[in-house]
């Protein structure tokens, strides 16, 4: 949600069934044709038209007839802005981040509510649900406790805790740190999911032999739980980083990637520029430096789900 | 769902992690539901004299004052209309990628993972002319054509397992019984699939219903809103009424709220199959 918001999300591994068998049809192609259509004339189409205008010089006159050519024009004067440059940075920070609190994040969660005690499936229920809820709705509510007069400078306040309240959404490195923590935030919930099927796997006995022989907890941890859902630690990775490249709705609601460029990150620069500055071939050429970041995903992912469909 | 727990009882470190997960998560839920019934236009404020007055006010604006009667019914046609184009296009398709060669599936999920990962604020940005191009800007069915075709990808990923999991003998069985092509994948495949893909398009449905990307850009008059972009209007204002935005955030929110409560089991098991084995 999203969102998945965007959509995160991985899919499972079956064995694969016996190859070639005789006497078994294929499906007819009219099968898997109208969404090859579909996905020619709003995905496909639309990619190259992308490409064109980032090699064109497309103003809002002539976006529909065209631009001139202008080869690699576009291109050359964004990797030489030094902006461009803190905002690659800044999106890689915001990856990180989120890489550090959904993951870590997620399986404490997974391991502490692993029994199905009835406040442990409350709380398990919640936190999901958050993560399903629109991402527009979350970066409110946190735009309203971040943001100077909000609810989190009026507890610490309150309370005393501080004299002056931080400006979260505004000072210095706060915006992104807090925009990456509230993608985060939204991660974590699903990574708790994937993590508590995990753990189900997790075999019993060696557990429980570890425990006989006396280790301690973090020592089953290490030798035990860890090895038998590195796997799945793996493709998280690759999804929430892949997922944070392309996240745009925390930091375009929170914060509206400002103060100046100071939250921005590749997606939301893009859309600024296309959108806003109407400058479409500026915004295309940063739409196609975004979509090559995520794509360099899409193939160790693709290929940890092969090694698992084999497994 | 009972396990085997050789210690009986959760330490007090769970506890400890389970109590500060509700905080942290239900806490934004909690703010938005006092803010929203504060003065329009004032500063909510989280003290407990504000847990007293709620007053339905903002809700009444959302809908009369700002205009947004159609938000919710905007939002339900373009979230239904998308899901069913989706699992219309991607329940056949799907199908028939889990009964292609495994040299071609391959081949075709690196497609499809790399098509499903394509951001959506990048696509957004050609899509508009393109949309502009067939005359299908300022019309749900621009919105709805360009989510389908954009989530289609992803929910293809999803479905794939639950294709892969029907063995290709029950197609070999039910050829010997004299059934069609058509007849095996609708009375036979099908409904051993249904259970994944209930959950698949109620996924895809709490998505689109989020979505405000595709409509702030595509649509033109702001009657045409779903719930998600009336949101957007209040945020870019030059100055926030807050308790009218924590209004239309729970408006937009309570239909996904009132779907997650209704199949939250289902929700959770369909990720959990539907997640990474370990």
């Amino acid at each position: 949600m999203v969102t998945l918001t965007s959509p995160e999300t991985t899919a499972p591994a079956r064995k694969r069934r016996g190859r070639g068998q005789v006497g078994l049809r294929m499906p007819r192609v009219y099968y898997v044709l109208p969404a090859t259509v579909l996905i020619f004339f709003l995905v496909g189409y639309p990619m190259f038209e992308l490409f064109v205008m980032s090699v064109t010089s497309v103003t809002p006159a002539t976006l529909i007839a065209g631009g001139d050519w202008v080869g690699a024009d576009n291109f050359v004067t964004l990797f030489t802005s030094q902006s461009f440059v803190d905002i690659a940075l800044r999106t890689a920070i915001f990856g990180v981040i989120v890489l550090l609190i959904g993951l870590p994040g997620g399986l404490a969660a997974a391991l502490a509510l692993e029994k199905r005690t009835k406040f442990f499936n409350f709380t398990f229920g919640l936190i999901v649900l958050l993560w399903a809820l629109p991402p527009i709705v979350n970066a409110v509510a946190w735009r309203f406790i971040l943001f100077s007069e909000g609810a989190l400078n009026e507890i610490l306040l309150g309370a005393g805790i501080l004299e002056e309240p931080i400006l979260w959404l505004v000072e210095g490195a706060l915006p992104l740190l807090s925009v990456s923590f509230v993608a985060g935030w939204v991660a974590l919930p699903f990574a708790a999911v994937v993590f508590r099927a995990a753990l189900l796997d997790v075999p019993k006995e060696q557990l429980e032999a570890a425990e006989m022989d006396g280790a301690g907890a973090f020592s089953r941890f290490l030798n035990v739980t860890f090895p038998s859902i590195a796997p799945t630690v793996y493709i998280l990775s690759i999804l929430f980083l892949s997922w944070a490249v392309r996240s745009f709705d925390f930091a375009f609601v929170m914060t509206g990637g400002g103060p100046g460029e100071a939250s921005t990150t590749l997606p939301v620069l893009g859309y600024i520029r296309a959108f806003q500055l109407a400058d479409y071939s500026g915004g295309a050429a940063i739409a196609v430096v975004t979509i090559v970041a995520v794509l360099l995903f899409a193939l160790p992912y693709t290929r940890s789900l092969g090694r698992q469909a084999d497994a | 769902m009972k396990r085997s727990n050789v210690r009986s009882r959760p330490g007090w470190v769970s506890y400890l992690v389970a109590v500060f997960l509700v905080v942290l998560y239900g806490s934004p839920l909690v703010f938005l539901i006092l803010g929203s019934g504060q003065e329009p236009g004032t500063l909510p404020t989280m003290s407990p004299r504000s847990l007293l007055g709620f007053s339905p006010s903002n809700y009444v604006d959302y809908f009369v004052a700002y205009g947004n009667a159609m938000s919710l019914w905007n939002s339900f046609v373009i979230a239904s209309g998308t899901t069913f184009l989706i699992m219309l296009l991607a329940l056949p398709a799907a199908y028939w990628l889990a009964r292609v060669s495994p040299v071609w599936s391959s081949i075709l999920l690196v497609v499809i993972v790399f098509l499903q990962m394509l951001p959506m604020a990048a696509v957004v940005i050609p899509l508009y002319k393109v949309l502009a191009l067939w005359g299908l800007l300022g019309d749900r069915i621009g919105v709805i054509v360009a989510l389908g075709g954009t989530l289609l990808p992803w929910v293809l990923l999803l479905l794939n397992p639950y294709f892969r999991a029907v063995p290709r003998e029950l197609n070999e069985a039910a050829a010997v019984d004299g059934a069609g092509g058509f007849r095996q994948f609708w009375s036979v495949v099908l409904p051993l699939t249904r259970n994944g893909a209930v959950t698949i398009a109620l996924l895809t449905f709490m998505v689109t219903w989020g979505d405000f990307i595709y409509s702030v850009n595509f649509l033109s008059k702001s009657a045409q809103y779903p719930a998600s972009a009336t949101i957007l209007g209040y945020v870019t204002a030059y100055s926030v009424d807050w308790p009218g935005l924590m209004a239309a955030s729970v408006i937009t929110t309570l239909p996904i709220f009132v779907i997650f409560l209704i199949f939250q089991r289902r929700l959770i098991q369909g990720l959990s199959a539907g997640a990474v084995k370990g």
